[in-house]
């Protein structure tokens, strides 16, 4: 399980270090937004993002730590140290890039959220907390469906074509003969188009409510996050595809492992 | 089912449980009140109604003099590292030069309660004079990003109306910054 999570962790970090976003890549970044999130003010107020950000070396040793920690972690199972360093510097991370990207984007929650059950050596424990990470994966889906469901907007005829003109604007200027504006002039053409795949995409997050009370669709809980966030990618241009790593919890790990040791 | 995760996580691991449970805790009430406290996440993206803006602002860049398409050039994260900032920005100008955060807090609390907050609030945004430091920084973040040496570098806000769902009419252009 440790090298599933782990070696996914490894990848997410890779694609960062391609895309130019980690710590020693963001050319030492000045304005920062800590909004009203009191771990964001903790932070910057004893100056740990701008001390890592401000100087190469250190940012550049903070991301080899970052990306050599999950690999540590995956040949070292019976070790909590690794796993609880990366949590701590994966959370560090979080925080810094957020904060200078000027928007608090929860798309790496699963990953810190993820090396928890990690963080204790007692295989009770572990199956404890990985247990109750897969209720939190089950309440982020949950949550989003009631938060629409109460605010009032998931039967809001308007939500879909409205979100869909602030995500795309930018896209259909720069990019207007691709497949993709092609698809996004025919959704705006079509508000009812854009009304039925917004109220799908939130009930299909109200579905998540079921598994409080059982899990014999666990398998619907691991493939509907992944059409839910390619879609949401496709439709609105928002990249959420780390927090599908919590997918992991849904699998039947018990079986995974008799199979495996059977081979 | 729920109730039966709880007691059997206090009856078999104290810790986990003490751990658990204080995080349920947090996430719940930071849901109900819906301002969050990282780690304890608040989900409530794409939940407010909304209604069309048919005039949208928009971050064009400009590099060595031709437009710079920051969605064929950059990745996902490498993009939002970048317009987020400047879209950031360009709410600061919009606020006379006070950053969003201090503003929020203006507005929320009273005189004296924003003076004896001041000098948290002001030690963890950026004052006014960030400009000039933060045209470098573009420069810097694109100049590694992009593929081809900058010489030239303009950062515009574009607002353009929406005619028709095809049809999008500039309307008025904003230089944010110059360098």
């Amino acid at each position: 399980m440790s090298y599933a999570v782990f070696g996914v962790i490894t990848f997410t970090l890779i694609y960062r270090f391609l895309s130019n976003s980690l710590l020693s890549q963001l050319e030492a970044p000045v304005l920062k937004d800590p909004y009203v999130d009191l771990t964001y003010w903790f932070f910057h107020l004893l100056h740990i993002p701008e001390f890592l950000t401000g100087n190469f070396l250190v940012a550049l040793a903070f991301d080899l730590s970052l990306i050599l920690l999950p690999v540590l972690a995956c040949y070292t199972h019976r070790k909590t140290i690794w796993p609880v360093l990366f949590g701590l510097f994966y959370l560090t991370y979080m925080v810094t890039y957020n904060s200078y990207s000027c928007h608090h984007t929860h798309c790496m929650a699963g990953i810190f959220l993820i090396s928890i059950p990690f963080w204790f050596k007692d295989n009770k424990a572990f199956s404890l907390t990985w247990e109750g990470l897969r209720y939190y994966a089950l309440f982020i889906y949950a949550s989003a469906f009631l938060w629409k469901l109460f605010r009032g907007s998931v039967f809001h005829y308007d939500q879909g074509f409205s979100i869909m003109l602030n995500e795309s604007s930018a896209y259909l200027l720069l990019e207007p003969a691709t497949w993709r504006s092609s698809l996004y002039w025919n959704i705006l053409e079509n508000p009812d188009l854009a009304h039925q795949l917004i109220l799908a995409g939130s009930l299909s997050q109200g579905l998540f409510l079921i598994g409080f009370f059982t899990r014999k669709l666990d398998w619907l809980w691991f493939i509907l996050p992944i059409i839910f966030q390619t879609m949401t990618y496709l439709l609105f241009h928002v990249m959420i595809y780390e927090l599908l790593i919590l997918c992991l919890v849904f699998l039947p790990w018990h079986k995974i492992r008799e199979h495996v040791g059977s081979q | 089912m729920n109730d039966y995760y709880f007691a059997r996580l206090f009856r078999e691991h104290k810790l986990a449980f003490v751990i658990v449970t204080g995080f349920t805790i947090c996430t719940l009430v930071t849901t109900l009140l819906g301002d969050e406290i990282t780690p304890f996440f608040v989900w409530g993206m794409f939940s407010q109604k909304e209604t069309p803006r048919y005039e949208q602002e928009i971050v064009e860049i400009r590099v060595n003099d031709e437009v710079f398409n920051y969605y064929t050039e950059l990745t996902n994260f490498n993009r939002h590292m970048l317009i987020g900032p400047i879209s950031f920005y360009t709410n600061m100008e919009a606020n006379g030069g006070v950053h969003p955060t201090r503003k929020f807090f203006k507005d929320r609390l009273t005189e004296a309660q924003y003076k004896s907050w001041a000098p948290t609030i002001f030690s963890i945004t950026n004052d006014p004079s960030i400009k000039r430091e933060f045209e470098d920084w573009v420069f810097r973040y694109l100049d590694h990003s992009a593929d081809e040496p900058i010489e030239r570098l303009e950062v515009f806000l574009n607002t353009y109306r929406y005619e028709s769902p095809r049809r999008l009419i500039l309307m008025q252009q904003d230089t944010v910054l110059h360098l």
